[in-house]
């Protein structure tokens, strides 16, 4: 079964990049598309500006943007992230009678001073979504 | 799209199933452990109560102290009597957890732990159970997710495989059962 939640990317060059689109498409065997992109900003020496979660059916959880011009006033004065990251988590149990499938989360991240934020989409059920600071 | 594969190990490795328990005993299947011992055998039971693992002399990790080895190792019988846990190989451990992806990832932040099965926080009751990954010198008391098993992380692959550990005692008389969780970060 194909993963229902992706990233997507703002870059600092100006680029947006989607996961399993274009350059970085899923390649069964092959670096997956988020290591690929951490290598492609460490080669150009960009960034990511912005770190969203979408379906393709037109869901989308936005982090906070480090981008240079937000349109309201709470956005300008906010403070900015300094760091993205994305990465999924997965869980399982095992003992007991009790059947407890897998869960898998996928989980953007942005990266503060002193604190992270994060924003946790269930692969199985995009309705069920968190967010947490740590 | 990702997935674990559970196996207790042996001569021929057990697949756990969704509905399979581990069952650790006294020698014997379904065999009871005396109160403050450690378990003798280790075995795959089935949601029917059959023994998934009979045919496969599976692996048995005995805990024996927590410092008592070389350099204050920690100390097992894994069917040769006692040795230091750092000198186990990954076949000998009692679990093998394998994690696959179509695309190659690196994992992070891996965590096994044993809980009440209903609160991740809250040890199971009236057993104690101690894990390690293959290469740590010490066991460690899983106590519910605040005292998980660390396990290292690892570089990008299509397949992971994390060699566990895994010894328990009943802390007092009757059936125990809890649940052990194994969580893992990948991208």
């Amino acid at each position: 079964m194909e993963t229902q939640i992706k990233w997507t990317a703002s870059l600092s060059n100006g680029e947006t990049v989607y996961e399993n689109k274009g350059d970085y498409k899923i390649i069964k065997g092959e670096l997956s598309p988020w290591q690929r992109l951490l290598k492609y900003l460490d080669k150009q020496g960009v960034r990511i500006t912005s770190l969203s979660l979408y379906t393709d059916n037109g869901k989308r959880w936005n982090l906070p943007s480090a981008g240079k011009n937000p349109k309201f006033k709470v956005f300008c004065d906010a403070e900015q992230p300094i760091g993205y990251k994305f990465f999924r988590k997965m869980g399982a149990d095992i003992i007991g009678g009790e059947i407890i499938k897998e869960e898998i989360f996928a989980v953007a991240e942005a990266d503060y001073k002193n604190k992270k934020l994060q924003i946790w989409v269930s692969e199985k059920n995009p309705d069920v979504c968190w967010s947490v600071v740590i | 799209m990702a997935t674990f594969t559970w196996y207790l190990q042996g001569s021929t490795p057990t697949t756990i199933g969704a509905t399979d328990k581990l069952q650790f005993a006294n020698g014997v299947f379904n065999g009871k452990i005396t109160v403050g011992e450690y378990n003798d055998s280790t075995h795959v039971k089935s949601s029917t109560g059959e023994d998934l693992s009979a045919s496969n002399n599976p692996n048995n990790v005995k805990f024996i102290s927590q410092s008592g080895g070389g350099g204050g190792a920690s100390q097992a019988d894994w069917g040769d009597g006692t040795e230091d846990l750092d000198d186990m190989e990954n076949a000998e451990a009692t679990l093998k957890i394998n994690f696959s992806d179509e695309a190659s990832v690196i994992t992070e932040d891996a965590v096994f732990y044993a809980y009440d099965g209903t609160t991740p926080a809250t040890p199971p009751t009236d057993i104690t159970i101690v894990a390690a990954e293959v290469g740590d010198t010490n066991f460690t008391e899983i106590a519910g997710s605040g005292s998980p098993l660390e396990i290292a992380d690892q570089s990008a692959s299509t397949s992971h495989n994390y060699y566990i550990a895994v010894s328990a005692s009943p802390d007092a008389v009757g059936a125990k059962a809890g649940k052990v969780r194994f969580e893992l970060t990948y991208s």
